[in-house]
């Protein structure tokens, strides 16, 4: 077991600048997600940890020790790929078992770790039977059955439920969380699904063309974003975003205004924003829109269309400048296509982005502030045992 | 539906059931006027004394009687073309695969490689056999001249029946170039994956070679297994051109005895029982080999007999 320690790695492929200065410090035993657009270099990034490609600057620590230089088998990392990677032509138990054979562990210990693996996993009946005979979800604890067996210091796995259909998806999701628990060892999970990563990290590095564009706890992402990038990638339906010019009216207050929208809107910050002026973005999620009589209105749309998914509404709304905003009502809104409707941004829940698409973080309110601590001491607390 | 209307569906529908024929004539044709209609003939002929020029005779199963008691040269030339068969086909395929193995690394130059490999393969024989002639001329020759740089005296490779034969394999490894093109396509098509996972566990690349990559190519290697004992008992050309059977009849193969049966001796129905011989012969040997395939070949969509098939 240890953590890794990503410093200023650089990726290239060709002229083509894969991974752009990555920085990452993941704790011993932590379950850490790499999440982002398909593209951005997640795969890229978790084999430059396994040492399946070379990179090209920066260094790579698993457990204190650097590894940039070994080649991928001294490095004591075990991954598990998207498309399983089963040897089709062996069973179960020699794919477990294949590589241990060959690098000199006695066969009775062989046995005994796949034995142990064919356990954890439940797939003890199947040990006589080749890949191509299991279904989807018995292949992948195949794969990662082979990961268990090796009893790495660090586990690697590139999306591994996208091959599955939706319900296995989410009954393996919850297997692999127990494992985590189960087994205690580090763990990097490369995903496009934010369900998956929100539900199942300690912490998420979202990634943006080869970018860190945020390290943090899940609640954290979703809450208190740093930037563009990541408010209009975590979450759905989407965060709003709307173009206004922003100004310092206090100590810690910036004080927004468009056009076409009626009043301001004051937003508490957690730091000084002094001499800020000029134009930002507003950012609000579509459950923090709320529809209200006209007085009490930021601005004003037409109903363009509603879904109806039983709990909530969705309804999509055009502004006066044209914009599509998605606001989430409640399940029996009367809202119908063609209604005027009133638009109303609470103060609480506005982000707000500088020209370069960073965001002052906002303050939160106290119950959100201590989610989101609770969460990250989470983890630690799970080391020492505390929980559960 | 009126009486016009229905003549022209059911015009339509004999049209539509007619065209895929049409489509695949010229193959059929082609077949039954080139392979099935020789065949045929070729086995009525094998029961005939059927010289070119003369009357023909229905002799029975004579000929095959004569070839396998009474002709020596059937059994000497059957020899000469099992000896270079087992150097051929076991070295047609492991230089074969060696080559494919090495072609598939990602190094700089491995198109030009490849074509380089394959080039061989579809030069003319009389080509090919004219350059060979040149490399193992006895006095003149380059491999004697190289060998002679070396301080060894080269033997005549055409020339000592203790090396003809010899000499004759080595040129006919020179067309290796396709099953190195199949091995080659066998090669890309495994999954890349396969090979990372292995090196994560620490699979040594020899271990990777002999666990993986043989077995997922071997329906390949069984095909050029077969491919090449075929080529091997119709080894012709190269033969009758460099040593035309000699020295000592050293090379005297046995698609040369049956082109001389039918085209120097003109005995036609004796060249036909040749042929039927030599393809059962070889009918033989794929089917033997077909039958081990069970055990070495690894199929792709296989379920094996006796699995749990509950999955
Ligand atoms: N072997 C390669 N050669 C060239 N470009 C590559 C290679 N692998 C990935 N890339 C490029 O690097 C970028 C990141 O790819 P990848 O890490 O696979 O993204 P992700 O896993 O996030 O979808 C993409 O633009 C992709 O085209
Ligand atoms: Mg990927």
């Amino acid at each position: 077991m240890a953590g890794v320690k990503i410093d200023g790695l650089e990726k290239k492929f060709g002229s083509l600048r894969v991974l752009k200065g990555i920085d990452l410090d993941i704790r011993d035993g932590e379950f850490v997600s790499f999440l982002g657009p398909s593209g951005c270099g997640k795969t890229t990034l978790l084999r430059s940890i396994a040492g399946l490609e070379e990179i090209d600057e920066g260094q790579v620590v698993l457990g204190g020790q650097p590894i940039s230089k070994l080649p991928p088998a001294k490095r004591d990392i075990a991954m598990v790929f998207q498309n399983y990677a089963l040897y089709p032509h062996m069973n179960v138990y020699k794919n477990l078992s294949f590589g241990l054979s060959l690098n000199g562990v006695p066969k009775a210990q062989i046995d005994e770790r796949v034995q142990n693996a064919a356990r954890i996993l439940q797939i003890t009946e199947l040990l006589k039977r080749r890949p191509k005979q299991l279904s989807g979800g018995q292949r992948q604890r195949v794969a990662i059955g082979r990961a268990i067996v090796r009893d790495p210091k660090l586990f690697l796995l590139d999306e591994p439920l996208s091959n599955l259909d939706a319900g296995l998806r989410v009954t393996m999701r919850v297997e692999l969380a127990n494992l985590h628990k189960r087994l205690g060892v580090t763990m990097i999970y490369v995903t496009h699904d934010q369900v998956e990563a929100m539900t199942l990290s300690d912490r998420v590095v979202v990634l943006d063309q080869g970018k860190v564009a945020q390290f943090g706890t899940p609640l954290e992402l979703f809450y208190a974003p740093r930037n563009l990038f990541v408010a209009s990638f975590i979450g759905s339906p989407k965060m709003n975003f709307l173009d206004v010019s922003a100004k310092s009216s206090g100590e810690k207050e910036l004080t927004v205004s468009a056009a076409g929208m009626s009043g301001e809107i004051k937003v508490a910050l957690e730091g000084a924003a002094k001499d800020v002026v000029g134009p930002h973005t507003l950012g609000i999620r579509p459950d923090n829109i709320e529809l209200v009589a006209q007085d009490e209105a930021h601005m004003n749309g037409q109903v363009l269309l509603v879904e109806r998914l039983g709990t909530e509404s969705q309804v999509h709304i055009k502004l006066e400048n044209g914009q599509t905003f998605v606001a989430i009502a409640r399940g029996t809104h009367p809202a119908a296509t063609g209604d005027g409707v009133y638009l109303k941004f609470p103060a609480q829940h506005c982000h707000i982005f500088n020209g370069e698409g960073q965001a002052y973080p906002r303050e939160l309110d106290a119950e959100t502030r201590s989610l989101i601590d609770r969460q990250k001491s989470l983890h630690g607390a799970a080391q020492r045992g505390e929980e559960k | 539906m009126s009486g016009v209307q229905d003549r022209q569906y059911q015009r339509q529908k004999f049209v539509d059931k007619l065209t895929p024929y049409l489509f695949i004539s010229p193959w059929i044709l082609g077949f039954f006027f080139f392979t099935l209609g020789p065949l045929v003939f070729s086995f009525v002929m094998s029961f005939y004394d059927w010289p070119v020029v003369g009357e023909r005779e229905f002799i029975g199963t004579q000929n095959y009687e004569v070839m396998l008691t009474q002709d020596p040269l059937f059994w000497d030339s059957l020899w000469v073309t099992i000896k270079f068969g087992l150097f051929f086909v076991p070295f047609n395929i492991i230089l074969g695969l060696l080559l494919a193995v090495l072609l598939n690394q990602r190094v700089i130059g491995s198109g030009i490689f490849r074509t380089i490999f394959y080039l061989p393969s579809v030069i003319s024989g009389v080509a090919l056999v004219t350059i060979w002639a040149w490399i193992y001329s006895h006095e003149y020759g380059i491999l004697n001249f190289l060998l002679g740089l070396a301080g060894i005296d080269g033997p005549n490779w055409l020339g000592d029946p203790n090396w003809a034969l010899l000499a004759i394999v080595i040129a006919s490894l020179w067309g290796l170039g396709g099953t190195m093109l199949i091995l080659l396509t066998g090669l890309q098509s495994i999954p890349k994956e396969l090979y990372e996972a292995a090196k994560m566990s620490g699979v040594p690349a020899w271990a990777r070679l002999i666990f993986i990559t043989i077995p997922m190519l071997s329906p390949m290697i069984l095909f050029t297994f077969i491919t090449s004992i075929i080529a091997a008992f119709q080894q012709l050309t190269i033969a009758l051109l460099l040593t035309g059977g000699g020295p000592l009849e050293s090379t005297y193969f046995f698609a040369m005895y049956i082109y001389d049966n039918a085209f120097k001796h003109f005995e036609m129905g004796y060249a036909a029982a040749n042929s039927w011989v030599m393809f059962l012969i070889i009918l033989a040997l794929s089917m033997m080999v077909m039958k081990s395939s069970s055990a070495w070949v690894y199929y792709e969509g296989e379920m094996k007999k006796g699995g749990n098939k509950d999955a």
